[in-house]
C-alpha cells in the first residue's frame, strides 16, 4: 500500500511538473487584455499538486523505511473488474455509433449479468428487456425524448 | 423569530398542495429506502444516477424528489447493516455493532424498527433546524463581499481536505486536482480556452453529473463486482425470527434510547453544518458518546437497542443540516449537496444566499417538501420494511448490470451523448484509484463544484486588495478565514506528525 502511494506521488508529481512545463503554456493562451492572466488558477494548482505529491513522495518514503509494506493495494479481481467495465463500454459505444442505442443497451446489462455468473435464460432475458422497455417507455413515451 | 420561522412554512405547505409533486416525494423516498438498504449503493449514487430522470420535471418536485431519495437512503441504509452485519453506507457501520447482534439474537424487527423511529425523528428535528438557521445565515452572507466569500471558499476546501480523507497531504491532493479540472472550459473574464484540446464539448468546462456518477457509482459498482461472491455468501446468511415480542419496540425500548436519540439529533445537527465532516463521523461521535454515557457499558456491542438508536439518529439528522451551508452560503459540505447543485442549477436555480431573495417561493416549498419527506420516510418504512430487506436479498448479478444501465443513461443525457459515458468511465477507473489508494474524493467533487466560485473571488479579491496580503486587515471576517485555514493546516500536519512518529516508535520498540 505504501509503495502504491510513493507512486502515486510520483505519477502526481510528474503531472504536475508537465502541467507547469507543457499543458499550461500549450493549452492555456495568455490574453494581453485580461487583468488577471486566464493562467493564474491553473497554475496555483499546479504548484498545489508539484508541493503536495512531494510532500506525500517524501511521506511515503520514510514509511516504507520504517515499516514492511502492506501489501498491493489492488487485489487481481479488481484489476480484472476494472478492465472488464473499460471493455463493456468500448463495445458499447462501438456498438452505438453502427448500431444505435437499442445492442448497446441490451449489451450493458446482459454481459455483466453473464460475467457475473447469471446462467438462467428467463433472468438473462427478463431484465434487460424490463430495462430497455422501461427506458423506452419514460424517455421516448412520456418524455418525448431519444437518445441519438 | 417565530413568525420568520412558520411563514414561509406555512407558505411552503400551500403551495405543496400539487398532488403530483407529493408523489413524486414519496416516490424518491422509497426508491432511496430501496437503494439504501443495497450494501454499497449510497444516497450519492442514488441522487447522482437519478437526476436526468429529473429534468423534465418542476424544480420543486425535482429536487423534492432527489433530497427524498437522500433521506430514504440513510435511513435504508440500516437494514443491511441490522440483517447482514454489512453497512449499506458506510456512516450505519455503527448501527451494526448492536443491530447486527440484535438480528443475531432473533430481534431483528425490533431493530429495524427502532432505527426507523430514530431516523425519523433525527432528520425531521434537523429539517427544523436547516428551516431556522439557513435564512439568518443566507441574511448574513448577502452582506459579506468577494474577499470574505473567498476566505470562507478557502477554508471549507481546506476543511473537508483536512478531515475527509486519510491523510492531510491526499486531502489536499484531491481538493487540489478538483479544483483544476473546474479550471477546464472558457476562462471567465476574458473566454480564453483552458484545457479544451480543441474539442467543443470542453468550452463549457467537465460536466458534474458524468463526473459524479463516475466516482460514485461506476467505481463502487466497479469494486463491487470484484467482490459480489462474498457479498452473496452474506446474503444467503440472513435470519428471521417469526416472534411478535422480537418485532415491536417497547415502552422499555424507548425509556432507553429516548435521550440517545436526542443527543445522537444534536450531534448530527452540529456535525452536519459543518462542512466535509460527514454522517460516518456524527454516527460514531453519537454512539460513542452513548455507550460512555450508558449505566450499563457492558451491553453495547452485545444487542444494545439504544446503540442502534444513538447512530441511526446521528446519522440521519446530518443530512438536513449539511444543507445549511449549501443553502445560505452556496457552498456543499457533504457529497450529495455538491450533486445537489447541479439539480439546482438544471432547474434555473442557483443556491446561496440569492436563492432567499429571488427563489423564495421555491425555498419555502422545499422546506415544506422536506418536512413530507420525514413523514414519507415513516410510513413507507413502516409498510416496506419486510419488502426492502427482502430486497437485499438480491445477488449482485443483477443489482450491478441494473447500476451500470442508469449509470450509461444518466452521464449519456447529462454529458452529451458518448462523451459524457467516455468522461464517465475516465472518472469511474479514477475513482477505483482514489479509494483503494486514500485520496478523499468528496474532496475532489467538491473541489470541482466550487472551483469556479474559488477563482471567481480570487480574481475579485486581488484588485480590491491592491495585491498587499497586508490590506486583509480591512477585511476582519476574510482574515480570520484565512488565519483558521493555516491554523486548520498547522494543527492537521502536527498531528499527523505525531501519529507518524509514534508509529515509529511503536516499531522501534
Amino acid at each position: 500500500m505504501k509503495k502504491a502511494e510513493l507512486v502515486s506521488g510520483l505519477v502526481l508529481l510528474a503531472f504536475g511538473l508537465c502541467l507547469w512545463a507543457v499543458l499550461i503554456p500549450w493549452q492555456v493562451a495568455e490574453s494581453p487584455d485580461a487583468v488577471i492572466s486566464p493562467r493564474m488558477m491553473p497554475y496555483l494548482c499546479a504548484t498545489l499538486i508539484v508541493v503536495l505529491s512531494l510532500i506525500l513522495i517524501a511521506q511515503s518514503w520514510m514509511d516504507l523505511r520504517r515499516n514492511a509494506d502492506a501489501g498491493p493495494a489492488f487485489t487481481r479481481a479488481e484489476v480484472l473488474s476494472t478492465l472488464g467495465v473499460i471493455v463493456l463500454f468500448g463495445v458499447a459505444a462501438a456498438l452505438f455509433v453502427f448500431t444505435g442505442p437499442l445492442l448497446p443497451g441490451i449489451a450493458i446489462v446482459l454481459l455483466p449479468m453473464l460475467a457475473l455468473g447469471e446462467r438462467r435464460i428467463l433472468v438473462l432475458t427478463l431484465l434487460p428487456a424490463a430495462l430497455m422497455g422501461g427506458a423506452w417507455l419514460l424517455f421516448y413515451v412520456a418524455l418525448g425524448t431519444s437518445f441519438q | 423569530m417565530i413568525e420568520t420561522f412558520f411563514a414561509p412554512l406555512a407558505a411552503g405547505f400551500a403551495s405543496l398542495a400539487d398532488v403530483w409533486t407529493l408523489t413524486y416525494i414519496v416516490i424518491g423516498v422509497a426508491v432511496g429506502y430501496a437503494v439504501g438498504a443495497i450494501p454499497g449503493l449510497g444516497k450519492g449514487t442514488a441522487t447522482a444516477v437519478l437526476i436526468p430522470v429529473t429534468f423534465y420535471l418542476d424544480p420543486v418536485s425535482a429536487i423534492g424528489l432527489l433530497i427524498g431519495i437522500a433521506k430514504g437512503s440513510t435511513a435504508g441504509s440500516a437494514i443491511s447493516a441490522i440483517l447482514l452485519n454489512t453497512p449499506g453506507e458506510p456512516s450505519s457501520a455503527a448501527t451494526a455493532f448492536d443491530g447486527y447482534p440484535l438480528a443475531q439474537q432473533g430481534k431483528a424487527g425490533k431493530a429495524l424498527k427502532m432505527a426507523l423511529f430514530a431516523s425519523v425523528i433525527g432528520d425531521l428535528i434537523s429539517t427544523l433546524c436547516l428551516i431556522a438557521l439557513a435564512a439568518p445565515l443566507a441574511q448574513f452572507a448577502l452582506e459579506i463581499g468577494p474577499v470574505e466569500q473567498f476566505g470562507i471558499l478557502l477554508f471549507s476546501l481546506t476543511f473537508i481536505g483536512a478531515l475527509a480523507g486519510s491523510s492531510l497531504t491526499k486531502g489536499l491532493l484531491s481538493g487540489a486536482l478538483g479544483l483544476l479540472v473546474a479550471t477546464v472550459g472558457l476562462e471567465i473574464e476574458t473566454a480564453v480556452p483552458r484545457f479544451t484540446f480543441g474539442r467543443l464539448e470542453f468550452f463549457d468546462g467537465v460536466a458534474l453529473i458524468p463526473v459524479a456518477i463516475g466516482m460514485l457509482a461506476l467505481a463502487e459498482m466497479i469494486l463491487q463486482m470484484s467482490n459480489h461472491r462474498a457479498l452473496d455468501r452474506q446474503v444467503a446468511e440472513i435470519r428471521t425470527s417469526t416472534r411478535p415480542e422480537d418485532n415491536h419496540v417497547t415502552g422499555e425500548d424507548w425509556r432507553r434510547s429516548l435521550p440517545a436519540i436526542l443527543r445522537g439529533t444534536g450531534i448530527g445537527v452540529f456535525v452536519g453544518i459543518l462542512p466535509g465532516l460527514g454522517a460516518s463521523v456524527a454516527s460514531f461521535m453519537s454512539y460513542g458518546v452513548t455507550s460512555r454515557t450508558s449505566k450499563t457499558p457492558e451491553r453495547f456491542g452485545k444487542g444494545a437497542i439504544e446503540g442502534v438508536a444513538a447512530s441511526e439518529s446521528a446519522d440521519n439528522a446530518v443530512v438536513p443540516s449539511s444543507f445549511v451551508p449549501l443553502f445560505a452560503l452556496g457552498i456543499p459540505g457533504s457529497v450529495i449537496a455538491a450533486i445537489l447543485i447541479s439539480a439546482f442549477v438544471i432547474h434555473g436555480i442557483t443556491p446561496g444566499p440569492m436563492m432567499f431573495v429571488e427563489d423564495a417561493e421555491i425555498v419555502q416549498s422545499l422546506y415544506a417538501a422536506m418536512i413530507v419527506a420525514s413523514f414519507a420516510l415513516l410510513a413507507i418504512g413502516l409498510i416496506g420494511q419486510s419488502f426492502f430487506a427482502w430486497i437485499i436479498r438480491s445477488p449482485m448479478r443483477l443489482i450491478a448490470p441494473t447500476v451500470l444501465f442508469f449509470c450509461t443513461i444518466g452521464s449519456f443525457m447529462q454529458g452529451g451523448g458518448l462523451f459524457g459515458i467516455l468522461i464517465m468511465v475516465i472518472f469511474g477507473v479514477l475513482g477505483v484509484f482514489a479509494k483503494k489508494l486514500g485520496y478523499s474524493f468528496v474532496t475532489f467533487l467538491i473541489g470541482f463544484v466550487i472551483g469556479p466560485s474559488v477563482e471567481l473571488t480570487l480574481r475579485q479579491t486581488l484588485p480590491l486588495l491592491d495585491y498587499d496580503a497586508a490590506n486583509l486587515t480591512q477585511h476582519p471576517i476574510a482574515a480570520i478565514f484565512i488565519a483558521m485555514t493555516i491554523g486548520l493546516i498547522a494543527i492537521m500536519a502536527g498531528s499527523e506528525l505525531r501519529r507518524r512518529r509514534s508509529g515509529r516508535v511503536a516499531t522501534q520498540t
